[in-house]
């Protein structure tokens, strides 16, 4: 009963991303083109004559009205063809599996390291609530959220490299030249690992301390607040004190109450993934990555239509995927979300 | 053993907050006699919950017992320390909270939760404690114990979750159950019944019950004896009958004056009679 229950749960979630999909990638096609700018002129180059960029346009059927360019987009798009990029002449598909990868390797990174500090920060001010140790926390977390994420990139970037020369220059995730490993995903700290290329390993860890610095400060601080406020109330709760009424050892008490703030932090770190991918753009940019979201800038700057267009609904559709495996993993851990 | 279950004498607490130091009781007595139920009524903040949370050790945070004594079957309570404590609770001490819907763990079943608790105090295997926790179910009035078992918290209504929270705080045999509010966030039909059962617990089990409430109806009910608190004093204690037929404190009559006391006045009237 409740496997089928689970079955219909994840066939209803998938079928719900197919409108909420459409919606991004209409969304996606109308904006760039709101946005402005002819391809075609960067295309043709600045000294074409009329006949050449009506030529160009043909090519790359912007002549056509709006609504067919549409609809060529979406058969397209449905077929899984992202277009080619204006820029790089290359499939634009092509272009982002290239570069996703880094961008992903940053992004899990920092999410990841975020979650460690962050969750131990909070329920460390929980447990010291009112104290010298809460309020550090507070006021360093509400600090660091009035902080721009490409600003504290620039600044660290400022101390650490040109100050103090312990940190590299912002090369991308290896310095020219210097030792690479062999390239299976285009994530360098990754395909170290996987190659077992212990000098990438430490050329790439080397390049990203960085730019994964400047994530993790910034996204440590939300994940802090949400935990503390989170361990706070469920330590507090009415359970929690029948509890240890009962006579639950300190240990069961504090699977309870953990297990308890889960949900709120679980649902934030779906937010805080897509708001990640979004500032990737702007670290990205600040330490020359070489990502997908680097990618996108530059898209955007050259009018790179299908470039762009392929970068959001990727992004979107990863977005979309992380919160459906949140909505699932919502309903694992509180039995109180019906099915 | 004939001793009283519950002796506390002279107990004074505090609680440090921002604003310094409040003190909440000052001198607290009363005496829980075996087998009996006793009352302990007061308004809202007059130290009612922070005698029975002294009692078990679990003073909020910040909370302080700067002097007095606190003896369960003789045995001194004050003093031991935080995992004599805990062993304590549950096994020797039951307590029920005011709102049962969420003093259960929304998580995990009641079964499960029922099970950590067996398991902090008594070395059974997994076949005892299922029996055990359908006995305790059983006993608190349930009939369709597997249902129960196997269901969570919220979908049970506001009665029976208070059962299946009796059941859990009488899990390990107390011989004390301190009852704090029990049915302040029950439907009043829910009430009587939540309190007819702990009535009927008292006497099944020969438990002493401590009951806690501002409703001085269900101490003319209920109670064999009473305390009467007002801001962190009691101001009067004894005989249930004799504190509410002839209460000698002034704020004890302005209590007894703002309640419903028809039902002790009627008997009264008819004992007169006899």
């Amino acid at each position: 009963m409740r496997a089928r229950q689970w079955a219909w749960l994840i066939v209803k979630r998938i079928l719900f991303m197919i409108p909420i999909l459409f919606g991004v990638a209409t969304a996606t096609f109308f904006l760039t083109r709101l946005a402005g700018g002819d391809p075609a002129y960067l295309v043709a180059g600045s000294f074409a004559t009329e006949e050449v960029i009506a030529n160009v346009r043909a090519q790359l059927g912007t002549d056509q009205p709006l609504g067919a360019q549409y609809a060529d987009f979406l058969g397209d798009t449905i077929r899984g063809d992202l277009g080619t990029s204006l820029f790089t002449d290359r499939p634009v598909t092509t272009d982002l599996a290239d570069r996703l990868p880094a961008t992903l390797e940053l992004v899990v990174l920092a999410l990841a390291f975020a979650l460690v500090f962050g969750l131990s920060l909070g329920s460390y001010a929980a447990h010291r609530r009112g104290r010298g140790g809460d309020r550090a926390v507070r006021f360093g977390s509400f600090s660091a959220l009035s902080v721009p994420d490409f600003w504290l990139g620039l600044v660290l970037l400022f101390v650490f490299f040109f100050k103090f020369d312990i940190a590299p220059g912002p090369t991308g995730q290896l310095s020219p030249g210097g030792p690479a490993p062999r390239d299976v995903t285009g994530a360098a700290l990754f395909d170290a690992m996987i190659t077992l290329n212990g000098e990438a390993f430490k050329a790439s860890l080397h390049h990203i301390w960085l730019p994964l610095m400047t994530m993790v400060l910034i996204f440590t601080a939300p994940i802090a607040r949400l935990a503390r406020s989170a361990a706070i109330e469920s330590l507090t709760s009415d359970s929690i004190l029948f509890g240890r009424a009962c006579g639950l050892s300190n240990r069961k008490l504090w699977v309870y109450a953990t297990r308890g703030a889960l949900p709120p932090v679980v649902t934030f770190v779906g937010i805080l993934f897509s708001v990640l991918l979004g500032s990737a753009v702007l670290v990205e940019t600040v330490f020359s990555w070489g990502g997908a979201a680097q990618y996108a800038v530059n898209a955007i700057r050259q009018s790179d239509f299908p470039a762009v267009q392929g970068f959001v609904l990727v992004a979107g559709a990863l977005s979309v995927a992380i919160f459906f495996v949140v909505d699932l993993l919502y309903r694992v851990i509180d039995p109180r979300v019906r099915l | 053993m004939t001793g009283p279950a519950l002796v506390v004498r002279d107990l004074s607490v505090e609680i440090e907050g921002r604003d310094g130091v409040t003190p909440v009781l000052d001198g607290v007595g009363l005496e829980l006699r075996r087998g009996r139920m006793h009352g302990l009524v007061g308004e809202t903040g007059s130290g009612k919950s922070m005698t029975a949370r002294s009692v078990i050790g679990l003073l909020p945070p910040g909370g302080r017992v700067t002097a007095g004594s606190v003896q369960l079957g003789g045995r001194e309570l004050l003093g031991l320390d935080a995992d004599e404590l805990r062993e304590l609770r549950g096994a020797s001490i039951g307590m029920v909270f005011q709102n049962p819907r969420t003093a259960l763990y929304p998580m995990i079943t009641i079964e499960t939760q029922m099970a950590n608790v067996l398991k902090a105090h008594l070395d059974l295997d997994r076949r005892g404690r299922a029996a055990r926790i359908r006995e305790r179910l059983r006993l608190v009035g349930i009939d369709d114990v597997d249902r129960i078992a196997r269901s969570y918290p919220h979908e049970l209504s506001g009665g029976l979750a208070q059962r299946a929270v009796i059941a859990t705080a009488l899990l390990c045999d107390p011989e004390v159950l301190i009852a704090d509010e029990p049915t302040t966030g029950l439907d009043a039909t829910i009430q009587r019944q939540i309190l007819e059962l702990i009535s009927f617990l008292q006497s099944e089990l020969s438990l002493s019950v401590l009951i806690i409430t501002h409703d001085l109806g269900i101490i003319a009910q209920y109670c064999d004896t009473v305390s009467v608190m007002h801001d962190g004093r009691v101001v009067e204690d004894g005989d249930m009958r004799q504190v509410l037929l002839s209460p000698q404190h002034d704020y004890t009559r302005r209590l007894i004056a703002a309640s419903d006391l028809r039902g002790l006045h009627a008997q009264r009237v008819q004992d007169a009679r006899r």
